[in-house]
């Protein structure tokens, strides 16, 4: 565990839009995410919460306030492809099949062992049986595990998740949450995570992250001292439950500010 | 609407570049003495400000200036190509509507109707024609035939396109209220259709003009730019000036009725910013 | 919600070729029918031939002129199959130019745009008259004129409809601009592409003809066509005009071979659905 943090945001701002039109999506963000841990930021809609993420990956510009990534800035860790991102949409490329799309981050990065890493990352997701199958042939979440696999094949430090079990119906999602988890424990990723659902940051998470909207700012940070390794056992235990009630109280505190 | 005058402006750009190029393949292979590929000499290549003048120069000895000629013949054209334009429309949209119902219907048809647009039409103007004396028809009629049937394909291919297009959660819904077929036509697809119909509408007026001129050669009747542009065709040799500025003068035909049918469409589609002007291409085949 | 199954795709192989034969079915009776009715018309009102001929008299002729009309054909094809070539070579790069620098973009794409909406029948003539008339040159440069702006809008348009969530997943990759534009942007734009080929075949055959008409060698499709046609024989006429149409769908035939190889992957050509 190394002492610098891998996310770290001073006062961090960013506004869309111009003149009358503005849209203050993000406002004062103090944020500190250390090494290895998972951190949900959850939120109603309009938070900022989505916002943040892209902001971490470079994918759009901070309007004010500081921001570094691994110690640098958020555009030199892109450019040195620091972290992995899975979207809502598993975005998979519908002319690849499962194995190319894997290897696409690693064709860009001119990796040699392309063909191998992939296929590692598929076992590890436990999809090796369909590697020569088509996107379109895969159901959502063999999708976004394919998705996940790629975002993992360079072995990132850091982990970018934007609601990506929300397109899933609720037992996919608890399953894909428990693969989540294994991954984290085996790579031993830091992991930011992006949710709608109290349950699923709860049961995900070491940290929560509230925010709330208009404008989007942090609210509160909960810890959720739930022991690992989180199994369906966890999901029945009177401690998550809760953790669930604290951090809906917390939403609910953040909103009516 | 700046984007609008920025079209405007890209276009006149463009159209003196083109000119800049034209006259300058002229100066420098005059220059050269080359010939290859298109000999530089003022018959085969006149200047362009030559092609305008001759605009305004009688079309023949004692007669009427040439673009008041070719107005008249524009008129005519115009004409055959509006009647055209509207029979092959709702030609169109009623086989759309034909095959929206009954998936027999299409499955039967519809191959047809592709294979249809891969008879030259050109052949079969000489025919209609022939067809139309029989049935007493006026010739503009024959014509105007001559144009529906360039005209009724895109409309058909896109109006079924945007008939097929609202969501199945839609028509579950008018499902719900009982509606009956005619009523989820009128209600429901129809208007869903809209943006598709008017995409089609526009490459159908240039698909009418040019039915509508290709009607008018074999016909050999004179008073229209079909006439005109195969005369001048002839006469090239001797004065190919006037070959030259018919071309433009059809080229602006063309362009005014699209133009014409562009307008109507802002008018109707209210809402909807989608650049339709690009999806004309994808109008005419299917898939 | 299923997962794929490779034993269950055996069964839906079968399934798949019935459903394919039934789509193609009822086309298939009405042509039957249709030729039979065509015939027992023309027979029963005794139609002269020069009104609309029965189809058995095109059918012999047909056999009659047949080495005349496939002479005809060659040549016309000549045309066509440089035209297309041409036009759609054009149209591909003057796409990739106009979508790598946004400025050539802005001013191409109005201009393509109204040029299209001129008949293009209007430069038949001059094309005849810039090149000698007996060449096929002149009659390719029209095709290759009218093949052109479908080929290039529908190229530009594949290659910059790219969806944000494609873009900010190569930008993500730190991926350059040309790494976006060979693995994101060209994989997108074939379908856009081989939609416009579609058009460009049947046009390109249409074109070809047009021009002929004009003026032209006599062993064309065009001139034979009119040349029959002046002379009210018009069952050859006919059967010259339906030789045509077949070349174009075969055209099309061919492309839609192509673009079930090209591109097995794509929505509209995939035979089942999973999930």
């Amino acid at each position: 565990m190394s002492d610098s943090p891998v996310v770290r945001a001073r006062n961090l701002g960013k506004t869309f839009g111009k003149g009358s039109d503005r849209v203050e999506a993000l406002r004062g963000i103090d944020l500190d995410i250390e090494s290895g841990e998972f951190v949900s930021l959850i939120g109603p809609s309009g938070c900022g919460k989505s916002t943040l993420l892209r902001l971490i990956g470079d994918l759009v510009p901070a309007s004010s306030g500081e921001l570094t990534v691994n110690g640098k800035s958020p555009q030199q860790a892109r450019l040195d492809r620091d972290y992995g991102i899975v979207f809502q949409k598993a975005t998979l490329l519908d002319w690849r099949t499962v194995t190319k799309n894997v290897e696409l981050p690693l064709e860009i990065m001119d990796e040699e062992a392309r063909s191998e890493r992939a296929a590692s990352m598929l076992d590890l997701v436990q999809l090796s049986d369909f590697a020569k199958h088509y996107p379109w042939q895969l159901s959502g979440g063999m999708q976004q595990r394919v998705a996940i696999a790629r975002a993992l094949a360079f072995e990132p430090s850091l982990l970018l998740m934007d609601e990506p079990f929300g397109a899933l119906d609720e037992m996919t999602r608890e399953l894909m949450q428990q693969e989540v988890l294994r991954l984290w424990q085996q790579t031993h990723t830091t992991v930011v995570f992006v949710t709608h659902s109290i349950p699923e940051a709860v049961f995900l998470s070491t940290r929560v992250i509230v925010m709330s909207a208009r404008p989007g700012r942090i609210t509160d940070r909960i810890e959720t001292q739930l022991p690992y390794p989180r199994t369906v056992d966890t999901r029945e235990s009177a401690a998550y439950y809760d953790k669930i009630t604290e951090v809906r109280e917390s939403l609910r505190r953040g909103d009516r500010q | 609407m700046s984007s609008r005058w920025r079209r405007v402006l890209s276009f006149i750009v463009v159209t003196f570049v083109l000119i800049a190029i034209w006259e300058g393949y002229k100066l420098i292979w005059l220059q050269m003495g080359w010939i290859r590929p298109v000999r530089p000499d003022n018959t085969t290549m006149p200047h362009v400000w030559d092609m305008i003048i001759e605009l305004f120069r009688p079309v023949r000895r004692g007669g009427d200036l040439l673009i008041l000629d070719l107005a008249a013949r524009s008129f005519f054209t115009l004409r055959e190509a509006f009647l055209g334009f509207v029979i092959g429309g709702i030609f169109g949209f009623a086989l759309s509507v034909l095959f929206v119902r009954s998936t027999l219907l299409e499955r039967s048809f519809m191959p047809y109707v592709v294979a249809s647009q891969t008879i030259p039409i050109i052949a079969i103007a000489p025919m209609v024609v022939v067809w139309g004396g029989r049935l007493d028809f006026p010739q503009w009629l024959s014509v105007a035939v001559i144009s529906a049937y360039l005209t009724f394909f895109p409309v058909a291919i896109n109006t079924l396109r945007g008939l097929k297009s609202p969501d199945p959660t839609a028509l579950e819904l008018m499902r719900s209220y009982a509606a009956k077929p005619r009523e989820v036509l009128w209600k429901l697809q129809v208007p869903s259709a809209l943006p598709y119909i008017f995409t089609a509408l526009k490459v159908s007026a240039t698909a009418s003009v040019i039915g509508a001129l290709i009607g008018e050669l074999p016909a050999g009747f004179g008073d229209g730019l079909g006439r005109a542009l195969l005369t001048f065709s002839q006469q090239f040799g001797a004065r190919s000036v006037k070959l030259y500025a018919t071309v433009i003068v059809t080229a602006l035909v063309g362009v005014i009725f699209v133009t014409v049918v562009t307008l109507v469409e802002r008018k109707t589609l209210a809402a909807g910013s989608r650049d339709f002007e690009v999806e004309l291409m994808t109008g005419r085949a299917t898939g | 919600m299923t997962d794929a199954k490779p034993a269950a795709r055996e069964a839906t192989r079968t399934s798949e070729l019935r459903h394919r034969l039934r789509k193609h079915v009822p086309a298939a009776v009405l042509f039957v029918l249709g030729l039979v009715a065509w015939e027992g018309l023309i027979r029963a009102f005794d139609v002269e031939s020069f009104v609309l001929p029965a189809p058995s008299e095109i059918g012999s002729r047909l056999v009659d002129q047949w080495s005349v009309i496939m002479s005809a054909a060659g040549n016309t094809m000549i045309e066509v199959i440089g035209g297309l070539t041409a036009g759609v070579v054009l149209g591909v790069t003057v796409a990739l130019i106009s979508v790598r620098w946004e400025a050539a973009r802005e001013g191409i794409l109005p201009f393509a745009i109204a040029t299209n909406a001129m008949p293009i029948i209007a430069l038949a003539p001059i094309a005849n008259n810039m090149f000698p008339v007996t060449s096929p040159v002149s009659k390719m440069t029209v095709v290759a004129i009218v093949v052109f702006f479908p080929v290039m809008i529908n190229t530009v348009r594949g290659l910059t409809e790219v969806g944000t969530g494609e873009l900010e997943l190569m930008r993500s990759f730190a991926a350059t601009p040309r790494e976006l534009f060979t693995k994101v942007r060209i994989p997108s734009a074939l379908p856009y592409f081989f939609s416009a080929l579609k058009v460009a075949s049947t046009l390109s055959i249409i074109a070809a003809i047009v021009a002929e008409y004009f003026g032209g060698p006599q062993d064309v499709l065009g001139q034979y066509i009119i040349a029959k046609a002046n002379l009210f024989v018009f069952p050859d006429a006919w059967a010259a005009i339906l030789v045509a149409s077949a070349i174009g769908i075969a055209f099309y035939g061919i492309i839609l071979g192509a673009e079930r190889l090209v591109m097995s992957w794509h929505v509209s050509l995939r035979a089942t659905e999973a999930g």
